[in-house]
């Protein structure tokens, strides 16, 4: 048996071998890149149909490295995280020592929309402010300002609040009287039947364990409290709902350990309704009928 | 309880694999009927999640397990015999063992609590436990052991025998294990690189085309590492149960180099659909394609002539005469045949399945689906049988319990398949789409494919009857009395046994270079196309299991409903 070197030409089983590779990638190249896409674009029903660029383009096409595959390209979203906020003994310091005056001059720009002295206004999918926990606001208004909570025009007239801003305007409108409650059912399709009021009362005050919905009460009070959990009695129905089901679909995303988008994303779009006209009402976590 | 005699002290290791790889044969096998039942016009109380949970298990065995420990033991045995001397590094073959058998474990149990309900071919943005993915790392690693193993025996083998062909089993054998060394770096290097990370929650995105693409890579030269058994069968194991010799043992040898370059460079075929690919790129993929259908022909070619010279031997005449003459009472012989005819409907299927043209009118049909089944459950899995009933005798030392079973399972499992699978294509041509957990029958479109669906059925319950039968063949051919006359496995003989054979049929180094050439420009256009435009198609990855009521674990509320009605 001859030895041969590894690519010896003198060796038929190696020589053929290798020519019948090569001349099959040759032959695979030369139709597949450039003579195929060539004819592909070749125009069947007239020249209408003929694709821009001459050989490049389509040797290129054979390739997939088409102009249309941008078509598809998607940014990588950047990685999400629920807020930027951290509670630690300075923010909160920060955020409690707001000055109420200046905080008068501040909520100018918040009178539009939010009402007179934060009392709500026309809209009622725009919350009432008045009264609202101080932490809450200084919360929300950083989370619009680095952008975990999307609401276009609160992200531009956050951008333009400083920290102590913010500080000043939540001390204001926590200084304001309670807005009136809502105790009508103005607008409420279908309406609060006594079922459905039932149904909302244990929502708030026992929640459902069988599917992992903890109590309103259990952080939006009277019996406990957690930070920067704002009271939900007497706000806007609309704006409750709305918020539920922002959270249910991930559009909101700001709480920080996933708590609220948990608990939403098990509540029917009815229970959502109903737990704001209930809140509405008033008959939430301050006055258990 | 093992015949250490016949093959050298390795009795035991062969034994171990084998048993470990049909451990799990009949509730595999069950899954895969269940499958079937389920989204026939029959059955549908199964939920999407539990379906596809069902699919992956069913996947993940009989892709990553079951063959890879079969080609392990056959492998082993073929060393140890073909050789005809003990197995060197038997300490790390047991490692290699225990690695498979680990990792196994670890992949069948995060899909057992359904949370690994990707498939066995992944489909990125699809991402499973990280301890589905692990698993299957420590499977393959475990089967890279076994592919030093038998490489280092064979090259030893050769130094002590310089010029002496490599026995055609032994060669063959390697060649198989050189198949799956090369094939399986592309699905590693897809769950490390692209799964991994995801699943770990290291990173959130996921680019599904190229991990496609990886995944390419593997899949059609792991189509051949579960089919090279059976090749090995044919050439080794069925020449002298037939009582003839092989017809030529350089075209054998020809035919595994040729599954070595041809086997796996090949696999972009499989995403003719895929829009991230080029159209020379699958072009080129075509050409290599149709290249693998020459080993098959040159193997069906000598085996049929093999098996002409037997029916000549027992006094066949005329052109089909030698056919009825052959002895057919032999198992080896009745499976040889009736894989055969599966291999010829099956690899017909296969050609219109790498056509570029005809694969747009059945890709991602259940056409695709009974066109593996055919080949790989038929074709294939019936030679498995062989080499259990062939190497039973001498592993053990006692004769197989009763012919008769055996050939009644062999029958039953070629009639399963048959009315398993030939309805299944149909179903497909009609347009079913496959990975479906459920198909609304009384649509009219779908309407018309139910008949075809209820035979499958059936057939796949005698297919499950067979496999049960070839258990208790295995269990009960412990029982007989050893029988002192058993010698050890002899490997066939060819017509002129070759004395001296050319150097470069008797080894792989070059033909690694010449596949590895191949694989560059083939796996390298692609890649780098999709390397280059980065982030192109990234899309988040979706961890199964974590999101029940998308997954369709919970049912949905309209089916419910529905049910409810009177």
């Amino acid at each position: 048996m001859r030895r041969h070197g590894l690519f010896s030409i003198h060796n038929p089983w190696k020589f053929w071998g290798a020519v019948l590779v090569a001349s099959m990638l040759v032959m695979g190249i030369a139709i597949g890149f450039l003579w195929l896409p060539q004819v592909q674009e070749r125009p069947v029903f007239g020249d209408r149909l003929k694709k821009p660029g001459g050989w490049f383009a389509s040797f290129c096409r054979g390739l997939g490295w088409t102009g249309d595959a941008q078509a598809t390209a998607t940014a990588a979203p950047p990685a999400r995280w629920a807020s930027d906020m951290q509670w630690t003994p300075d923010t909160v310091h920060l955020a409690l020592s707001g000055d109420r005056a200046r905080g008068e001059f501040v909520a100018l720009n918040c009178t539009a929309c939010h009402g007179e002295k934060g009392q709500g206004g026309q809209q009622t999918w725009i919350p009432k402010l008045a009264r609202m926990d101080r932490l809450v606001i200084y919360k929300q208004l950083a989370d619009y300002r680095s952008g975990h909570r999307q609401w276009g025009v609160m992200n531009a007239v956050a951008m333009a609040l400083s920290e102590q801003d913010s500080a000043d305007v939540a001390a204001y409108f926590n200084s304001q009287a309670q807005p009136p409650l809502q105790l009508g059912q103005e607008g409420s399709n279908p309406p609060l039947t006594d079922a459905r009021f039932k149904d909302a009362q244990k929502l708030v005050y026992n929640g459902d364990p069988l599917r992992h919905v903890a109590a309103c009460a259990t952080c939006h009070g009277p019996s406990a409290r957690m930070t920067a959990a704002p009271d939900l009695q007497g706000q806007h129905p609309a704006y409750l709902t709305r918020q539920l089901g922002d959270f249910a679909q991930g559009h909101r995303a700001n709480d920080l350990h996933l708590q609220m988008r948990a608990i939403a994303s098990q509540l029917s779009p009815d229970e959502m309704n109903a737990l704001g006209l209930f809140l509405a009402q008033g008959k939430g976590p301050r006055d258990a009928r | 309880m093992t015949n250490s005699r016949n093959f050298y002290g390795a009795s035991s290791l062969v034994l171990a694999h084998l048993w470990s790889a049909f451990a799990l044969f009949v509730p595999g096998i069950a899954l895969g009927v269940w499958q079937m039942w389920v989204r026939s016009p029959w059955g549908h109380f199964a939920t999407a999640a539990t379906y596809y949970s069902s699919v992956t298990a069913h996947g993940s065995f009989f892709g990553y397990i079951f063959p890879t420990l079969v080609a392990m033991g056959f492998g082993y045995a073929c060393c140890a015999a073909g050789l005809a001397r003990p197995i060197r590094g038997m300490a790390w073959a047991w490692t290699g063992f225990w690695m498979v058998v680990t990792g196994s474990v670890l992949v069948l149990v995060p899909v057992l609590f359904g949370q690994a309900g990707v498939l066995y071919t992944f489909y990125p943005p699809l991402t499973a436990n990280a301890w589905y993915y692990g698993g299957l790392v420590t499977v393959i690693i475990g089967s890279w052991i076994w592919v030093a193993v038998l490489v280092v025996n064979m090259v030893g083998w050769k130094r002590e025998n310089p010029g002496k062909p490599v026995p055609l089993a032994m060669f063959a054998s390697v060649a198989s294990a050189l198949v799956w060394l090369w094939t399986s770096l592309g699905v590693l290097s897809e769950v490390v690189f692209y799964l991994l990370p995801v699943a770990l929650g290291w990173r959130t995105q996921v680019d599904a085309g190229l991990g496609r693409v990886l995944f390419s890579w593997t899949l059609h030269g792991i189509v051949y590492f579960w089919l090279l058994p059976a090749y090995i069968a044919y050439y080794t194991l069925a020449p002298q149960a037939a009582g003839s010799r092989l017809y030529s043992d350089i075209m054998g040898r020809l035919a595994f180099l040729l599954f070595v370059v041809f086997a796996m460079p090949i696999g972009i075929h499989h995403l003719f659909a895929d829009p991230q690919v080029g159209s020379g790129t699958k072009f080129l993929h075509t050409v290599f394609t149709i290249m693998v259908v020459v080993p098959t022909l040159i193997t069906v070619f000598s085996i049929t002539a093999t098996m002409e010279i037997s029916g000549r031997l027992h006094g066949g005449k005329g052109v089909f005469g030698w056919v009825a003459a052959l002895p057919w009472k032999e198992p080896t012989v009745l499976a040889t045949g009736l894989s055969f005819i599966m291999l010829g409907i099956g690899g017909a299927g296969g050609i219109i399945n790498m056509s570029y043209g005809m694969n747009a009118s059945i890709h991602n049909t259940q056409f695709v689906t009974a066109h593996f089944h055919m080949i790989y459950p038929g074709a294939v899995v019936i030679m498995y049988f062989v080499i259990i009933y062939e190497l039973w005798p001498k592993l053990t030392g006692r004769p197989l319990w009763s012919l008769r079973l055996v050939r009644t399972q062999l029958w039953l499992w070629f009639i399963g398949i048959m009315l398993l699978t030939i309805p299944w294509h149909v179903a497909g041509l009609l347009g079913q789409p496959r990975r479906m957990a459920f198909y609304d029958y009384s649509d009219p479109v779908l309407a018309r494919i139910a008949p075809w669906v209820t035979p499958s059925v059936i057939g796949g319950f005698i297919a499950l009857l067979s496999a049960t039968l070839l258990l208790v063949n295995m269990a009960l051919s412990h029982l007989p009395a050893r029988d002192e006359n058993i010698g050890p496995l002899q490997f066939a003989l060819s017509v002129n046994p070759p004395s001296r054979i050319p150097a470069a049929l008797n080894g792989f180094g070059y033909w690694n270079v010449l596949m590895l050439v191949v694989l560059g420009v083939n796996y390298g256009i692609p890649i780098a196309q999709l390397l280059l435009l980065k982030n192109a198609h990234t899309s988040p990855g979706y961890q199964v299991g974590s999101h029940p009521e998308a997954d369709g674990a919970i049912p949905a509320v309209n089916r419910e409903q529905r049910d409810a009605q009177p």
